[in-house]
């Protein structure tokens, strides 16, 4: 069975039996164009304000070509410094994990407080709004200027970049896990009433035994994340590979900032293998086996 | 059978229990000597917490009840507390506008190369594998390096934000998005196929239905991330409000910090909720 190519004649009547159909192209393509037409005005409108002069632009991108090709020849290669890239580089980490355990830490009770049905009960209810405001705040502002924050109160070092990570996820991960938590089945909670488990016991037993398995993927997506947004924090001050990122750059070595960034590639990708198979173990779980009921 | 069943329930708890406490000990050392590394104990946090709340407390303006609404020579008046308004609502303008002008470019170019890099779209594997690899180096350079970078190449403005924001962007929205249309069914593809529709074709009607809602879920999110990453661009002089929250910051301008605070504060929430909203309509409602 071959399909018949359409006729002309027959196309035609076709397009007058269902001018609907027919016409729903043309609709599409006239949103399609507008759309395009309201991009290239947003455009010409955003580079006249904020343009640069043509000969600064040609300027700079022959500046950035050099950059990139001495990125690719690594001069003297044998005598760079290893031993304090890596500290650095360990030190980032160290500060990620330090960071992000302590949010998870903090965020967990806040969460509670945050998530309206915990806080089910009016006299309870503007906690929740409180409370929620309060994350908002904290995730509102990014991690580099909370950096920048810490640095100018505690002092610079990789102390300043803990803090700093801890107030950026409580809020994040704060609003999330209380979402985690308002998603829950209420079943389990309104049995356990039934049998008559306290607020907490509730809490415990009904919410977080099913939110948990949400709360433990954000937070390793969050170490995982982290890892790679951590190393602005060297910018401002706040300890961490960041640091030998702007030194470099400063000294023109476009080299090491490449060796850098590479290795940091490679570290990512292992935080990225290593939870997805604490994921695969944890969240999506193994099969434990069921009691054999022929013994 | 009850000896029975009770030695099994013993060999699982047995195993649960060895488990989390292997996991706990193992998470409690992490945590211990991550937290030796980087400085970070009780001692410390006990003694710089407070120098915290005292630095907080600084950046409270100074606020008489009578004088509230007072003209901008009296201490006390809002209109005091905002004396550089005039500067930094332009500069908050331009953070938008960053942020926007990035996010829209780089969803235009993270398409075209996520169906490059996508594995059931039949791109060369060698073309995939060059994407991928670019895209996962510009998403693991730190905005910030990009825009070292870029305001030593072109010097002081918005544009070298603009393009170290696009770049990134770039990076982590083509891995969303290649992720997305892997994960695509392909019935409808074979369907296509099997009508003899070419490459382009099955993948205009067979994958961009299905991935564009998620397309532009991503995208919304992004823009909103993208806002919160513009504010710090300033820091290196790549344009917006980072680098006036920066003066204020380093050189003590107390009152100044907490308005510049507020302000990103007040943007970031209204962006989040209108694009929230944004979300909602477009992705559940008409498209």
């Amino acid at each position: 069975m071959s399909v018949q190519p359409i006729s002309n004649t027959n196309l035609q009547q076709l397009k007058q039996q269902n001018p609907e159909i027919f016409s729903r192209q043309g609709r599409y393509l006239r949103t399609l164009g507008m759309i395009t037409v309201a991009i290239v005005l947003y455009y010409v409108f955003f580079f006249l304000v904020f343009g640069i002069s043509w000969p600064q632009f040609a300027n700079g991108c022959q500046q950035i070509s050099r950059y990139f090709m001495r990125m690719f020849v690594w001069h003297d290669f044998a005598n760079w410094p290893f031993g304090y890239y890596f500290q650095q580089i360990f030190i980032t980490l160290a500060i990620v994990f330090a960071g992000t355990i302590t949010a998870t830490l903090l965020a967990l009770p806040l969460s509670f407080l945050a998530a309206r049905n915990v806080m089910s009960s009016p006299v309870l209810r503007p906690i929740a709004t409180l409370v929620r405001r309060l994350l908002d705040i904290l995730r509102g502002i990014d991690m580099a200027i909370w950096g920048l924050i810490f640095v100018r109160a505690v002092g610079m070092g990789p102390l300043a970049g803990v803090l700093a990570i801890v107030m950026q996820d409580i809020g994040l991960l704060g609003k999330l896990y209380a979402e985690g938590h308002e998603a829950v089945d209420k079943s389990p909670s309104r049995g356990l009433t039934a049998v008559g488990a306290n607020g907490l016991q509730k809490h415990r037993y009904g919410i977080f035994t099913q939110s948990f398995p949400t709360f433990l993927a954000l937070s390793l997506y969050q170490i995982e994340s982290n890892t790679r947004s951590a190393a602005v924090l060297g910018f401002v001050g706040a300890g961490g590979i960041g640091l030998v990122y702007a030194e470099n750059m400063r000294l023109w070595n476009w080299d090491v900032v490449m060796f850098i960034t590479l290795i940091l590639v490679v570290i990512v990708m292992l935080m990225d293998k290593i939870s997805a198979i604490l994921r695969n173990k944890y969240i999506v779980g193994e099969e434990i086996p069921l009691y054999p009921k022929n013994h | 059978m009850n000896t029975d069943f009770a030695h099994y329930y013993q060999r699982i708890r047995c195993k649960q229990k060895r488990e989390t406490l292997l996991w706990s000990l193992g998470l409690v050392a992490l945590y211990l000597g991550a937290g030796n590394i980087a400085e970070f104990n009780l001692h410390t946090v006990w003694v710089s917490i407070p120098h915290f709340f005292d630095y907080l407390a600084e950046t409270i303006p100074v606020l008489h009840w009578p004088l509230l609404f007072a003209d901008g020579h009296t201490e006390g008046s809002f209109a005091y507390w905002g004396y550089r308004l005039h500067i930094q609502l332009p500069l908050i303008w331009e953070t938008l506008q960053l942020a926007l002008a990035a996010t829209i470019l780089s969803v235009l170019v993270a398409g075209g190369l996520a169906f490059l890099a996508a594995n059931n779209t039949h791109s060369p594997a060698t073309l995939r594998f060059a994407i991928r690899t670019l895209v996962a180096f510009l998403r693991t350079m730190p905005e910030l390096a990009w825009a070292v970078m870029f305001v030593m190449a072109f010097g002081i403005g918005a544009i070298p934000g603009f393009m170290a924001l696009a770049l990134h962007t770039i990076g982590s929205l083509t891995k969303l998005f290649y992720e997305s249309i892997e994960t695509a069914s392909n019935k409808p593809v074979r369907g296509l196929a099997a009508c003899g529709a070419t490459p382009l074709q099955r993948m205009r009607f067979g994958l961009w239905p299905q991935v564009k809602p998620i397309f532009l879920s991503y995208s919304f999110m992004r823009l909103e991330i993208n806002f919160r990453q513009s504010t710090i661009l300033g820091l290196v002089g790549a344009g917006g409000i980072g680098q006036e929250l920066m003066t204020n910051i380093k050189l003590d301008r107390y009152d100044q910090v907490s308005m510049t605070l507020l302000l990103i504060i007040v943007v970031v929430s209204m962006l989040d909720y209108a694009s929230g909203e944004l979300r909602k309509r477009v992705v559940e409602g008409k498209a």
